[in-house]
Protein backbone atom coordinates (compact mmCIF):
# COMPACT_ATOMS: atom_id res chain seq x y z
CA UNK A 1 0.00 0.00 0.00
CA UNK A 2 1.53 3.79 -1.15
CA UNK A 3 1.58 6.28 0.97
CA UNK A 4 -1.08 8.19 -0.45
CA UNK A 5 -3.73 5.37 0.11
CA UNK A 6 -3.02 4.87 3.46
CA UNK A 7 -3.62 8.40 3.93
CA UNK A 8 -6.94 8.06 1.78
CA UNK A 9 -7.84 5.42 4.64
CA UNK A 10 -7.44 7.08 7.37
CA UNK A 11 -8.87 10.13 5.96
CA UNK A 12 -12.43 8.04 5.47
CA UNK A 13 -11.94 6.43 9.12
CA UNK A 14 -12.11 9.90 10.43
CA UNK A 15 -14.64 10.98 8.80
CA UNK A 16 -17.08 7.51 9.94
CA UNK A 17 -15.82 8.55 13.59
CA UNK A 18 -16.56 11.77 13.57
CA UNK A 19 -19.85 10.68 12.61
CA UNK A 20 -19.72 7.82 15.03
CA UNK A 21 -18.91 10.74 17.59
CA UNK A 22 -21.20 12.93 17.06
CA UNK A 23 -24.13 10.73 17.32
CA UNK A 24 -22.32 9.53 20.71
CA UNK A 25 -22.41 12.95 21.75
CA UNK A 26 -25.54 14.22 20.78
CA UNK A 27 -27.83 10.88 21.29
CA UNK A 28 -30.93 12.41 23.15
CA UNK A 29 -30.62 15.53 20.54
CA UNK A 30 -30.41 13.18 17.55
CA UNK A 31 -33.15 10.93 18.76
CA UNK A 32 -35.69 14.40 19.58
CA UNK A 33 -34.94 15.68 16.29
CA UNK A 34 -35.93 12.28 14.49
CA UNK A 35 -38.91 11.67 16.05
CA UNK A 36 -39.85 15.42 15.41
CA UNK A 37 -39.14 14.92 11.89
CA UNK A 38 -41.46 11.79 11.96
CA UNK A 39 -43.99 13.23 13.58
CA UNK A 40 -44.19 16.23 11.37
CA UNK A 41 -44.36 14.30 8.83
CA UNK A 42 -47.17 12.37 9.85
CA UNK A 43 -49.12 15.38 10.53
CA UNK A 44 -48.43 16.97 7.04
CA UNK A 45 -49.87 13.99 5.38
CA UNK A 46 -52.61 13.99 7.52
CA UNK A 47 -53.71 17.60 7.66
CA UNK A 48 -52.71 17.67 3.65
CA UNK A 49 -56.26 19.24 2.48
CA UNK A 50 -57.74 17.34 -0.66
CA UNK A 51 -57.58 18.92 -3.49
CA UNK A 52 -60.57 20.65 -4.82
CA UNK A 53 -61.27 19.34 -8.20
CA UNK A 54 -61.76 21.94 -10.90
CA UNK A 55 -65.96 22.26 -11.12
CA UNK A 56 -65.47 23.21 -15.11
CA UNK A 57 -64.26 19.81 -15.65
CA UNK A 58 -67.23 18.51 -13.31
CA UNK A 59 -69.42 20.27 -15.60
CA UNK A 60 -68.22 18.62 -18.29
CA UNK A 61 -68.26 14.96 -17.05
CA UNK A 62 -71.86 15.83 -16.25
CA UNK A 63 -72.99 17.23 -19.81
CA UNK A 64 -70.81 14.41 -20.98
CA UNK A 65 -73.11 11.92 -19.04
CA UNK A 66 -76.25 13.29 -19.24
CA UNK A 67 -75.84 13.61 -23.48
CA UNK A 68 -75.52 9.93 -23.51
CA UNK A 69 -78.73 9.22 -21.06
CA UNK A 70 -82.11 9.04 -22.92
CA UNK A 71 -84.93 8.97 -20.57
CA UNK A 72 -88.07 6.74 -21.64
CA UNK A 73 -90.95 7.07 -19.99
CA UNK A 74 -92.82 4.02 -19.13
CA UNK A 75 -95.70 2.50 -21.05
CA UNK A 76 -97.89 2.54 -17.87
CA UNK A 77 -96.65 5.94 -16.58
CA UNK A 78 -99.58 7.70 -14.78
CA UNK A 79 -100.04 11.16 -12.99
CA UNK A 80 -98.97 11.69 -9.54
CA UNK A 81 -100.09 13.87 -7.10
CA UNK A 82 -96.57 15.29 -6.66
CA UNK A 83 -95.37 13.47 -3.63
CA UNK A 84 -92.13 11.95 -3.66
CA UNK A 85 -91.82 8.01 -3.90
CA UNK A 86 -91.00 5.81 -0.68
CA UNK A 87 -88.02 4.84 -0.19
CA UNK A 88 -87.49 0.98 0.53
CA UNK A 89 -87.11 2.01 4.17
CA UNK A 90 -90.61 3.86 4.05
CA UNK A 91 -91.84 1.25 2.25
CA UNK A 92 -90.28 -1.48 4.65
CA UNK A 93 -91.69 0.67 8.03
CA UNK A 94 -95.26 1.24 6.15
CA UNK A 95 -95.73 -2.56 6.55
CA UNK A 96 -94.69 -2.69 9.70
CA UNK A 97 -97.16 -3.83 12.96
CA UNK A 98 -99.16 -0.67 13.47
CA UNK A 99 -98.48 -1.58 17.46
CA UNK A 100 -94.65 -0.96 16.88
CA UNK A 101 -95.28 2.54 16.12
CA UNK A 102 -97.57 3.11 19.51
CA UNK A 103 -94.96 1.52 21.89
CA UNK A 104 -94.80 3.00 25.16
CA UNK A 105 -92.15 3.45 27.75
CA UNK A 106 -92.91 1.21 30.49
CA UNK A 107 -91.57 3.43 33.54
CA UNK A 108 -93.22 6.75 32.48
CA UNK A 109 -96.40 4.99 31.60
CA UNK A 110 -96.48 3.31 35.08
CA UNK A 111 -96.57 -0.05 33.33
CA UNK A 112 -94.44 -3.37 34.75
CA UNK A 113 -91.89 -3.89 33.00
CA UNK A 114 -91.78 -6.76 30.56
CA UNK A 115 -89.74 -10.15 32.00
CA UNK A 116 -87.93 -12.81 29.69
CA UNK A 117 -89.71 -16.02 30.23
CA UNK A 118 -86.57 -17.42 27.81
CA UNK A 119 -83.28 -16.63 29.41
CA UNK A 120 -81.49 -19.21 27.91
CA UNK A 121 -81.65 -18.73 24.55
CA UNK A 122 -78.59 -16.43 24.05
CA UNK A 123 -77.01 -15.46 20.86
CA UNK A 124 -74.29 -17.48 20.14
CA UNK A 125 -70.39 -16.73 18.57
CA UNK A 126 -70.01 -16.31 15.30
CA UNK A 127 -66.88 -18.65 13.93
CA UNK A 128 -65.58 -15.38 12.30
CA UNK A 129 -65.99 -13.18 15.76
CA UNK A 130 -64.62 -16.21 17.63
CA UNK A 131 -61.63 -16.52 15.23
CA UNK A 132 -60.74 -12.43 14.67
CA UNK A 133 -60.33 -12.00 18.42
CA UNK A 134 -64.17 -9.67 18.52
CA UNK A 135 -65.39 -8.75 22.07
CA UNK A 136 -67.33 -5.68 23.27
CA UNK A 137 -71.06 -4.64 23.53
CA UNK A 138 -74.24 -3.82 22.01
CA UNK A 139 -77.25 -2.19 22.51
CA UNK A 140 -80.81 -4.11 20.77
CA UNK A 141 -83.98 -1.90 21.21
CA UNK A 142 -86.64 -4.70 21.22
CA UNK A 143 -90.48 -3.86 20.52
CA UNK A 144 -92.10 -6.47 22.98
CA UNK A 145 -96.44 -6.91 21.88
CA UNK A 146 -98.58 -7.06 24.48
CA UNK A 147 -98.63 -10.76 23.45
CA UNK A 148 -94.92 -10.69 25.04
CA UNK A 149 -94.11 -11.45 20.94
CA UNK A 150 -90.83 -9.46 19.85
CA UNK A 151 -92.24 -7.38 17.11
CA UNK A 152 -89.22 -5.55 16.27
CA UNK A 153 -85.55 -5.99 16.94
CA UNK A 154 -82.35 -3.56 15.56
CA UNK A 155 -78.90 -2.97 16.31
CA UNK A 156 -78.26 0.43 17.89
CA UNK A 157 -75.23 2.45 18.74
CA UNK A 158 -71.50 1.00 17.86
CA UNK A 159 -71.60 -2.21 15.42
CA UNK A 160 -69.23 -5.36 16.47
CA UNK A 161 -69.17 -6.63 13.13
CA UNK A 162 -68.24 -10.79 12.18
CA UNK A 163 -72.05 -11.31 12.19
CA UNK A 164 -72.61 -10.75 15.56
CA UNK A 165 -75.70 -8.35 15.25
CA UNK A 166 -77.27 -10.80 12.80
CA UNK A 167 -76.51 -13.36 15.41
CA UNK A 168 -78.35 -11.57 18.96
CA UNK A 169 -81.07 -9.79 16.31
CA UNK A 170 -82.48 -13.44 15.10
CA UNK A 171 -82.17 -14.84 18.90
CA UNK A 172 -83.68 -12.00 20.34
CA UNK A 173 -86.99 -12.40 17.95
CA UNK A 174 -87.81 -15.20 18.82
CA UNK A 175 -87.48 -14.51 22.45
CA UNK A 176 -91.17 -14.94 24.58
CA UNK A 177 -91.41 -12.17 27.26
CA UNK A 178 -94.48 -11.65 30.10
CA UNK A 179 -95.91 -8.31 28.76
CA UNK A 180 -95.51 -5.10 30.88
CA UNK A 181 -98.81 -4.51 32.56
CA UNK A 182 -100.49 -1.04 32.66
CA UNK A 183 -104.01 -1.00 34.88
CA UNK A 184 -104.20 -4.35 34.86
CA UNK A 185 -103.86 -4.58 31.03
CA UNK A 186 -101.14 -5.47 28.80
CA UNK A 187 -99.60 -3.12 26.81
CA UNK A 188 -97.18 -2.89 23.48
CA UNK A 189 -93.40 -1.35 25.04
CA UNK A 190 -89.94 -0.82 23.42
CA UNK A 191 -86.97 -1.61 26.07
CA UNK A 192 -83.14 -1.55 25.25
CA UNK A 193 -81.02 -4.67 25.83
CA UNK A 194 -76.88 -4.47 26.45
CA UNK A 195 -75.32 -7.84 24.96
CA UNK A 196 -71.79 -8.29 26.01
CA UNK A 197 -69.76 -11.02 24.28
CA UNK A 198 -66.59 -12.42 25.76
CA UNK A 199 -63.99 -14.78 25.07
CA UNK A 200 -62.43 -17.19 27.61
CA UNK B 1 -31.01 5.82 29.95
CA UNK B 2 -30.78 8.19 27.40
CA UNK B 3 -31.88 5.44 24.97
CA UNK B 4 -35.10 4.88 27.55
CA UNK B 5 -35.93 8.69 27.29
CA UNK B 6 -35.92 9.34 23.65
CA UNK B 7 -38.72 6.15 23.48
CA UNK B 8 -40.51 7.96 26.21
CA UNK B 9 -40.04 10.90 24.49
CA UNK B 10 -41.16 9.73 21.24
CA UNK B 11 -44.08 7.97 23.17
CA UNK B 12 -45.26 11.10 24.80
CA UNK B 13 -44.90 13.56 21.64
CA UNK B 14 -46.92 10.76 19.68
CA UNK B 15 -49.79 10.46 22.21
CA UNK B 16 -49.83 14.34 21.70
CA UNK B 17 -51.67 14.36 18.65
CA UNK B 18 -55.24 16.03 18.75
CA UNK B 19 -58.30 14.16 19.67
CA UNK B 20 -61.49 13.56 18.77
CA UNK B 21 -64.33 16.01 19.93
CA UNK B 22 -67.72 14.71 20.65
CA UNK B 23 -70.05 17.80 21.42
CA UNK B 24 -73.25 17.16 23.57
CA UNK B 25 -75.49 20.26 24.21
CA UNK B 26 -79.08 19.98 25.90
CA UNK B 27 -80.97 19.14 29.38
CA UNK B 28 -79.60 21.03 31.93
CA UNK B 29 -81.28 17.98 34.10
CA UNK B 30 -78.52 16.06 32.32
CA UNK B 31 -75.97 18.48 32.07
CA UNK B 32 -74.36 17.13 35.48
CA UNK B 33 -74.83 13.36 34.69
CA UNK B 34 -73.34 13.87 30.74
CA UNK B 35 -70.18 15.41 32.31
CA UNK B 36 -69.94 13.03 34.67
CA UNK B 37 -70.70 10.17 31.96
CA UNK B 38 -68.06 11.99 29.21
CA UNK B 39 -65.11 11.91 31.89
CA UNK B 40 -65.56 8.38 32.97
CA UNK B 41 -65.64 7.57 28.79
CA UNK B 42 -62.77 9.42 28.06
CA UNK B 43 -60.76 7.23 31.06
CA UNK B 44 -61.73 4.35 28.14
CA UNK B 45 -61.17 6.08 25.30
CA UNK B 46 -58.27 8.28 25.73
CA UNK B 47 -58.45 9.89 21.99
CA UNK B 48 -61.62 11.24 22.20
CA UNK B 49 -62.62 14.21 23.93
CA UNK B 50 -66.55 15.02 25.29
CA UNK B 51 -67.35 18.52 25.51
CA UNK B 52 -70.82 18.99 27.27
CA UNK B 53 -72.84 21.92 26.90
CA UNK B 54 -76.08 22.68 28.73
CA UNK B 55 -78.80 25.79 27.40
CA UNK B 56 -81.99 23.08 27.98
CA UNK B 57 -83.16 20.63 26.26
CA UNK B 58 -84.88 23.21 22.95
CA UNK B 59 -81.41 24.60 22.36
CA UNK B 60 -79.94 20.99 22.34
CA UNK B 61 -82.38 19.65 19.69
CA UNK B 62 -81.99 23.35 17.68
CA UNK B 63 -78.09 22.74 17.72
CA UNK B 64 -78.78 19.30 16.36
CA UNK B 65 -80.68 20.38 13.65
CA UNK B 66 -78.43 23.12 12.39
CA UNK B 67 -75.47 20.47 12.47
CA UNK B 68 -73.81 22.46 15.39
CA UNK B 69 -73.83 19.27 17.71
CA UNK B 70 -73.16 15.74 17.77
CA UNK B 71 -75.56 14.68 20.37
CA UNK B 72 -78.91 16.59 21.57
CA UNK B 73 -79.97 15.77 25.32
CA UNK B 74 -83.46 16.30 26.14
CA UNK B 75 -85.69 15.89 29.27
CA UNK B 76 -89.35 15.45 26.83
CA UNK B 77 -90.19 13.49 24.14
CA UNK B 78 -89.22 15.65 20.34
CA UNK B 79 -92.33 17.33 18.82
CA UNK B 80 -93.64 16.93 15.92
CA UNK B 81 -92.26 20.50 13.89
CA UNK B 82 -88.49 19.07 15.50
CA UNK B 83 -89.03 15.66 14.71
CA UNK B 84 -89.79 16.82 11.13
CA UNK B 85 -87.10 18.98 10.87
CA UNK B 86 -84.20 16.49 11.90
CA UNK B 87 -86.26 13.51 9.55
CA UNK B 88 -85.26 15.89 6.81
CA UNK B 89 -81.32 16.20 7.25
CA UNK B 90 -81.29 11.74 7.47
CA UNK B 91 -82.01 8.91 9.80
CA UNK B 92 -82.54 9.65 13.57
CA UNK B 93 -81.38 8.02 16.67
CA UNK B 94 -83.66 8.91 20.03
CA UNK B 95 -82.31 6.21 22.80
CA UNK B 96 -84.34 6.79 26.39
CA UNK B 97 -80.98 6.81 28.49
CA UNK B 98 -82.29 6.81 32.16
CA UNK B 99 -85.33 7.87 33.93
CA UNK B 100 -85.84 10.85 36.27
CA UNK B 101 -88.68 12.21 38.30
CA UNK B 102 -89.62 16.06 38.82
CA UNK B 103 -89.28 17.04 42.34
CA UNK B 104 -91.31 20.08 43.44
CA UNK B 105 -89.02 22.02 45.81
CA UNK B 106 -89.09 24.63 48.75
CA UNK B 107 -86.45 26.33 51.51
CA UNK B 108 -85.35 23.37 53.88
CA UNK B 109 -87.06 25.73 56.89
CA UNK B 110 -90.25 25.60 54.90
CA UNK B 111 -92.75 23.87 56.86
CA UNK B 112 -94.80 22.42 54.02
CA UNK B 113 -93.75 18.26 53.31
CA UNK B 114 -96.04 17.66 50.69
CA UNK B 115 -98.30 18.74 47.79
CA UNK B 116 -100.82 17.24 45.82
CA UNK B 117 -101.22 17.88 41.58
CA UNK B 118 -103.80 20.38 41.50
CA UNK B 119 -102.68 22.37 44.83
CA UNK B 120 -99.30 22.75 42.54
CA UNK B 121 -101.12 24.02 39.65
CA UNK B 122 -103.22 26.41 41.47
CA UNK B 123 -99.35 28.07 43.24
CA UNK B 124 -97.71 28.29 40.20
CA UNK B 125 -100.71 29.84 38.15
CA UNK B 126 -101.26 32.41 41.31
CA UNK B 127 -104.79 31.09 42.47
CA UNK B 128 -103.01 30.11 45.58
CA UNK B 129 -100.50 33.28 46.37
CA UNK B 130 -100.19 32.35 50.20
CA UNK B 131 -98.55 29.42 51.97
CA UNK B 132 -101.02 29.77 54.72
CA UNK B 133 -103.74 28.25 51.67
CA UNK B 134 -101.71 24.97 51.80
CA UNK B 135 -101.18 24.48 55.50
CA UNK B 136 -97.87 26.36 55.65
CA UNK B 137 -96.52 29.39 57.59
CA UNK B 138 -98.92 33.32 56.70
CA UNK B 139 -95.97 34.13 54.32
CA UNK B 140 -96.39 35.16 50.10
CA UNK B 141 -95.19 32.35 48.14
CA UNK B 142 -92.46 33.19 45.09
CA UNK B 143 -92.87 31.33 42.00
CA UNK B 144 -89.60 30.00 40.28
CA UNK B 145 -89.60 28.78 36.82
CA UNK B 146 -86.64 27.68 34.09
CA UNK B 147 -86.78 29.44 30.71
CA UNK B 148 -89.08 28.63 27.77
CA UNK B 149 -85.84 26.25 26.43
CA UNK B 150 -86.43 23.79 29.08
CA UNK B 151 -87.73 20.35 28.83
CA UNK B 152 -88.46 20.16 32.28
CA UNK B 153 -90.67 23.50 32.11
CA UNK B 154 -91.83 21.87 28.98
CA UNK B 155 -93.55 18.27 31.13
CA UNK B 156 -94.68 20.37 34.06
CA UNK B 157 -96.65 23.28 32.28
CA UNK B 158 -98.50 20.06 30.14
CA UNK B 159 -98.92 17.41 32.93
CA UNK B 160 -99.39 19.86 36.06
CA UNK B 161 -99.95 23.31 35.05
CA UNK B 162 -102.53 22.19 32.88
CA UNK B 163 -103.17 19.02 34.72
CA UNK B 164 -102.69 16.13 32.05
CA UNK B 165 -102.25 13.53 34.75
CA UNK B 166 -105.22 14.37 35.64
CA UNK B 167 -106.89 12.56 32.73
CA UNK B 168 -107.81 14.15 29.04
CA UNK B 169 -110.69 15.77 29.69
CA UNK B 170 -108.88 17.75 33.03
CA UNK B 171 -106.01 18.87 30.97
CA UNK B 172 -108.81 20.29 27.56
CA UNK B 173 -110.18 22.23 30.51
CA UNK B 174 -106.97 23.78 31.93
CA UNK B 175 -105.14 23.68 28.34
CA UNK B 176 -104.95 27.61 28.77
CA UNK B 177 -103.77 27.37 32.50
CA UNK B 178 -100.68 29.97 32.52
CA UNK B 179 -98.11 30.44 35.16
CA UNK B 180 -98.51 33.72 37.81
CA UNK B 181 -96.82 37.01 35.76
CA UNK B 182 -94.77 37.84 38.85
CA UNK B 183 -93.29 34.12 38.27
CA UNK B 184 -89.02 34.72 38.71
CA UNK B 185 -87.22 32.89 35.84
CA UNK B 186 -84.29 31.27 35.78
CA UNK B 187 -81.83 29.71 33.00
CA UNK B 188 -81.03 26.65 34.77
CA UNK B 189 -81.15 24.14 38.62
CA UNK B 190 -78.29 25.73 40.22
CA UNK B 191 -79.91 29.24 39.47
CA UNK B 192 -82.69 28.07 40.88
CA UNK B 193 -81.06 26.23 43.66
CA UNK B 194 -79.26 29.64 45.13
CA UNK B 195 -82.91 31.88 44.55
CA UNK B 196 -84.46 29.09 46.54
CA UNK B 197 -81.47 29.27 49.33
CA UNK B 198 -81.76 33.11 49.63
CA UNK B 199 -85.70 33.29 49.37
CA UNK B 200 -87.39 31.04 52.24
CA UNK B 201 -90.46 31.41 50.70
CA UNK B 202 -89.93 30.39 47.43
CA UNK B 203 -91.00 27.21 45.19
CA UNK B 204 -89.93 25.82 42.09
CA UNK B 205 -88.85 22.31 40.43
CA UNK B 206 -86.28 20.80 38.77
CA UNK B 207 -85.33 17.32 37.80
CA UNK B 208 -85.03 14.67 41.01
CA UNK B 209 -81.47 14.10 40.19
CA UNK B 210 -80.39 17.85 40.40
CA UNK B 211 -82.34 17.96 43.70
CA UNK B 212 -81.50 15.24 45.76
CA UNK B 213 -77.81 15.14 44.87
CA UNK B 214 -76.24 18.37 42.65
CA UNK B 215 -78.47 20.31 45.69
CA UNK B 216 -78.58 18.68 48.38
CA UNK B 217 -78.60 20.37 51.52
CA UNK B 218 -79.97 23.87 49.49
CA UNK B 219 -83.36 22.14 49.28
CA UNK B 220 -86.38 20.38 50.36
CA UNK B 221 -88.06 18.35 47.76
CA UNK B 222 -91.64 17.86 48.13
CA UNK B 223 -93.60 14.51 48.54
CA UNK B 224 -96.25 14.71 45.92
CA UNK B 225 -99.68 12.87 44.96
CA UNK B 226 -101.99 13.30 41.85
CA UNK B 227 -105.44 13.07 44.25
CA UNK B 228 -105.02 14.37 47.58
CA UNK B 229 -106.27 11.50 48.43
CA UNK B 230 -103.78 9.08 47.83
CA UNK B 231 -100.80 8.10 49.54
CA UNK B 232 -98.07 11.27 49.42
CA UNK B 233 -95.03 10.12 47.52
CA UNK B 234 -91.32 11.12 48.12
CA UNK B 235 -89.31 11.50 45.00
CA UNK B 236 -86.70 8.85 45.40
CA UNK B 237 -84.95 6.46 42.53
CA UNK B 238 -86.59 3.50 44.14
CA UNK B 239 -90.22 5.35 44.32
CA UNK B 240 -89.60 6.52 40.44
CA UNK B 241 -88.82 2.61 39.63
CA UNK B 242 -92.00 0.84 41.22
CA UNK B 243 -94.02 3.76 40.22
CA UNK B 244 -95.24 5.11 42.93
CA UNK B 245 -93.83 8.50 42.49
CA UNK B 246 -95.98 10.14 39.29
CA UNK B 247 -94.11 12.92 38.10
CA UNK B 248 -91.53 11.06 35.92
CA UNK B 249 -89.75 11.32 33.10
CA UNK B 250 -87.30 9.80 30.43
CA UNK B 251 -84.42 11.40 29.35
CA UNK B 252 -82.86 11.11 25.75
CA UNK B 253 -80.07 11.09 24.17
CA UNK B 254 -80.95 11.97 20.75
CA UNK B 255 -78.61 12.10 17.44
CA UNK B 256 -78.50 11.61 13.23
CA UNK B 257 -77.60 7.66 12.76
CA UNK B 258 -75.06 8.30 9.91
CA UNK B 259 -73.11 10.15 12.80
CA UNK B 260 -69.34 9.23 13.21
CA UNK B 261 -68.60 6.17 15.27
CA UNK B 262 -67.41 8.02 18.15
CA UNK B 263 -70.90 9.04 18.91
CA UNK B 264 -72.13 5.51 18.32
CA UNK B 265 -69.29 4.63 20.56
CA UNK B 266 -70.58 6.86 23.06
CA UNK B 267 -74.13 5.79 22.66
CA UNK B 268 -73.59 1.94 23.22
CA UNK B 269 -71.22 3.33 26.32
CA UNK B 270 -74.74 5.15 28.08
CA UNK B 271 -76.60 2.12 27.11
CA UNK B 272 -74.36 -0.85 28.47
CA UNK B 273 -74.09 -2.36 32.07
CA UNK B 274 -71.57 0.18 33.12
CA UNK B 275 -72.65 3.23 31.71
CA UNK B 276 -76.42 2.32 33.50
CA UNK B 277 -74.38 1.24 36.75
CA UNK B 278 -72.79 5.25 36.45
CA UNK B 279 -76.30 6.80 35.54
CA UNK B 280 -77.60 4.78 38.60
CA UNK B 281 -75.09 6.33 40.83
CA UNK B 282 -75.82 10.26 39.88
CA UNK B 283 -79.24 9.32 41.32
CA UNK B 284 -81.30 8.49 38.37
CA UNK B 285 -82.53 5.65 37.47
CA UNK B 286 -81.41 2.95 34.27
CA UNK B 287 -83.28 2.46 31.05
CA UNK B 288 -81.73 -0.31 29.96
CA UNK B 289 -83.07 -3.98 30.75
CA UNK B 290 -79.88 -5.89 32.63
CA UNK B 291 -77.22 -6.88 30.66
CA UNK B 292 -76.95 -10.32 28.75
CA UNK B 293 -73.53 -11.92 28.45
CA UNK B 294 -72.63 -14.48 25.86
CA UNK B 295 -69.65 -16.08 26.55
CA UNK B 296 -67.46 -18.10 23.62
CA UNK B 297 -67.71 -21.83 24.56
Amino acid sequence: MTETEVQTVQIQRTTKQKIHRFIERYRLETGIALSTLIQALVIFFWYTPAFEYDNLDNLVEEVAFIDSVSIQEPADAQLDDGDFELTDKEKVEKKEDPRIASASDPIVSGATSPVDLTPNLKPEYTPEAKSAGITGTLTLEMIISETGEVLRVRSVGKKLGSGLEEAAISTFRRKKFSPSILQGKAITVKVLVPVRFTLN
Amino acid sequence: MKQSLIILLTIVLFNCGPKEVITITGSETMHGMAEYLGNEFEKENSKIKVQVFGGGSLEGITKLISGETNIALSSRDLQEKELASLSKKGDLEKLTIAYDGVAIVVHPSNPIAKLDLKSISNIFQGKIQNWKQVGGLDKPIQVIVRNDKSGTLSYFTDHILKQKDLGIKEFEKNKNNDYISSAKTVSDNNDMADFIAKNPNAIGFMGMGSANLENKGKLKALSYAIQPSDPFIEPSIENVYNRKYRMSRALYMIYRADSHEKVDAFSSFLTSEVGQELILKRGYLRASLPEVEVKAE
